[in-house]
């Protein structure tokens, strides 16, 4: 028998090259690569595979009646790529990000987005412009996981796995993956937790034995909360800890560094530009100590205005550096 | 199912070359496999699977004619079908858009929706999924900056921009050549002969401000740049400092690059020993833990953090 992608390939040539609809039958006397002592619900079945696969690989295949069974073809309007428009700097850092990503042993969508830059025609031809190591520990297990888990986010499909907990121990999980971010050089997944009903964060790092149900591919096993947004779990040092504790921040930047504050704050709460160049920035925080080490760890230019605990935190702090450094 | 994983990545690597070989009568190895992200081995044998294709009834102008010799792949003949590239399938709108999320493109950019709207049929499932899958970089906004500087090291122009030095906490112009991008957990830095230093430096994308293209263009630097090095190597002048750090906060060894970490006190505290080039860096670092870390020596390096949290602590009660 002949290697299985030959056979997709003559298949898609076959439904690309025909103006009329072929039909199962058809393709099977095409000398395609079926085998010819298959009977015919083992043809039908790979046949339906193959259509699958064609599909997942970016075709559009029209279906039409033809006397009584099924006709095929290729719809070459919805398969074939539109030119993007895109201006020479989007294309530089398409061809630049593609290129850094694609080796990166830490990024779980690598393969795929090889192909994606080779239909777009933006590869580098070889010259290495850029360089990526998104994840510094396990790069390739965090990596495999988080693909794992990213299609068991697309497809809505229970994920269990055995999960070391800080004490340690490990635990079997049983999860409804809601969404996966990277964060800081790891991966982590939002999901809910079953036994506990309630949405937790579980680093990628952590987990092992791994498995996506695979019962029902196409039916979700749950819904996703219309509430839900990754965008709330990806959050700074401070944001993490328990909900009680939870306050919010009002901190300025100086008007020589208010250029930053777009860049530090990553999109997280609101920043609200002043008339004397100034920007005031309003964040939800849950942990003051790390809030008050986060401002001078990315100082100059940044002072804490509300709640007035969150000054006293900050020097205190300071004024203990002080002491020890005998200044 | 791993082995069905890979016929459709196979597939999908055979279908996407098709157009190239379509488009040229000969290619080196070399450049197909870096088109489709693949060794030169398996496209080579990508190559000898594609000629064995060809449409029925497999004339002699219906069938694939390529050879590979030595490092150059022949195309003699190609059958004419598919020979534009399929659109964007989902999952690679999403990869794409993952990437770029990593070069710090925010979800509302309109490079990451002209994407989306590429995908085949998922342009929806891509969007969705972009939202639920995310590879944000450490900083935000950096979209625009990324592709100016991407271009610049791909067209080889001198480049200049405001740069913050966080160290000393001020700003300063720099006119670059750019040699190269690189990220580290989700930070990206960019390496380039600083005009004025003479010498290779690093900068970190977050911290330029404003960079504007010159035109200028210059030779390529020498391949000894830094390719493999990290951003955090160590360079011969550096000097270590004792750092000791209290039990509850003693940092995660990977936060403090250049670091070694000895054993526990009975305390709990942890003795660090601490690789750094400027005093400013260390002392703010330092001055960071409130209080948690003190600097045993040098003196340079304690009066570095004291100097900056007196200032501090000045600054906050003004």
């Amino acid at each position: 028998m002949i290697d299985a992608s030959e056979r997709i390939v003559q298949l898609a040539l076959f439904f690309a090259s025909t103006r009329r609809f072929v039909t199962a039958e058809d393709c099977r006397c095409a000398g395609l690569g079926y085998p010819d002592d298959q009977d015919t619900d083992t043809f039908l079945r790979m046949f339906e595979r193959d259509k699958d696969m064609l599909r997942g690989c970016g075709l559009e295949i029209e279906v039409r009646d033809v006397e009584g069974t099924e006709g095929y073809r290729l719809d070459a309007a919805a398969t074939y790529a539109r030119p993007l428009e895109l201006s020479g700097e989007e294309r530089a850092a398409l061809r630049t990000v593609a290129t850094a990503m694609a080796e990166d042993d830490g990024f779980p969508f690598a393969s795929d987005l090889s192909i994606a830059a080779a239909k777009l025609g933006e590869t580098t031809g070889g010259r290495s412009t850029a360089t990526s190591a998104l994840v510094d520990e396990a790069p390739r297990e965090q990596a495999a996981l988080s693909a794992k888990l990213a299609h068991a986010v697309a497809a809505h499909k229970r994920a269990t796995f055995s999960y070391i907990n800080s004490a340690g121990e490990p635990r079997e999980h049983i999860v409804e993956p809601y969404g996966v971010f990277t964060r800081d050089g790891r991966w982590y997944l939002a999901g809910l937790d079953t036994a506990r009903d309630e949405v937790r964060i579980y680093a990628v790092r952590r987990m092992s034995a791994l498995a996506v149900n695979t019962a029902a591919a196409k039916t979700p096993d749950f819904t996703v909360p219309d509430d839900f947004s990754v965008d709330d779990y990806r959050a700074l040092p401070f944001q993490y800890g328990s909900p009680s504790a939870a306050f919010t921040a009002e901190l300025r930047f100086s008007p020589a560094e208010a250029w930053r504050a777009g860049r530090l704050t990553t999109g997280i709460g609101e920043l609200a530009p002043q008339p004397d160049g100034s920007v005031l920035w309003s964040v939800s925080a849950r942990d003051e100590q790390l809030l008050a080490s986060w401002l001078v760890a990315n100082g100059p230019g940044i002072t804490p205005l509300a709640p007035p605990s969150l000054r006293d935190t900050l020097a205190r702090g300071l004024r203990e550096a002080v002491t020890h450094h005998g200044a | 199912m791993a082995r069905k994983a890979s016929t459709t990545q196979r597939a999908r690597r055979l279908l996407a070359l098709i157009p190239l070989l379509q488009a040229h009568r000969e290619i080196p190895l070399a450049e197909l496999a870096a088109a489709v992200g693949a060794s030169a081995q398996e496209v080579h044998a990508d190559i000898l699977t594609l000629s064995m294709c060809g449409i029925p009834p497999f004339d002699p102008y219906d069938l694939f004619d390529v050879t590979v010799d030595g490092d150059m792949v022949h195309v003699r003949m190609a059958p004419a079908a598919l020979e534009r590239p399929v659109r964007l399938t989902a999952a690679e709108a999403h990869a794409l858009a993952a990437a770029l999320q990593t070069a710090g493109y925010a979800s509302g950019d309109p490079l990451l929706a002209k994407i989306a709207a590429a995908a085949n049929a998922g342009a929806q499932t891509a969007a969705e999924l972009a939202s639920r899958v995310r590879s944000d970089s450490e900083t935000g906004g950096l979209g625009g900056l990324y592709a100016t500087l991407a271009a610049a090291v791909e067209d080889r122009t001198v480049i200049t921009f405001t740069y913050f030095t966080a160290s000393r906490g001020t700003t300063r112009e720099r006119r670059v050549r750019p040699a190269r991008l690189r990220s580290e957990r989700g930070v990206w830095y960019l390496s380039a002969l600083d005009e004025d230093a003479a010498d290779m430096r690093t900068f970190r994308l977050d911290r330029v401000r404003e960079a504007v293209v010159t035109g200028e263009h210059f030779e390529p630097l020498p391949a000894e740049d830094d390719a493999a090095t990290s951003a955090f190597a160590a360079s011969e002048n550096m000097r270590v400092a004792e750092v000791r750090f209290d039990a509850d906060a003693v940092p995660e060894q990977r936060d403090w690059p250049q670091t070694t970490f000895d054993p526990p006190a009975t305390d709990g505290s942890v003795l660090a020993h601490v690789r750094y080039a400027t005093p400013g860096w260390l002392a703010r670092q330092v001055a960071a833990t409130l209080g948690h870390a003190e600097v045993l020596a040098p003196a340079e390096a304690r009066a570095a953090v004291g100097k900056l949290a007196s200032e501090l602590l000045a600054g906050l009660q003004e």
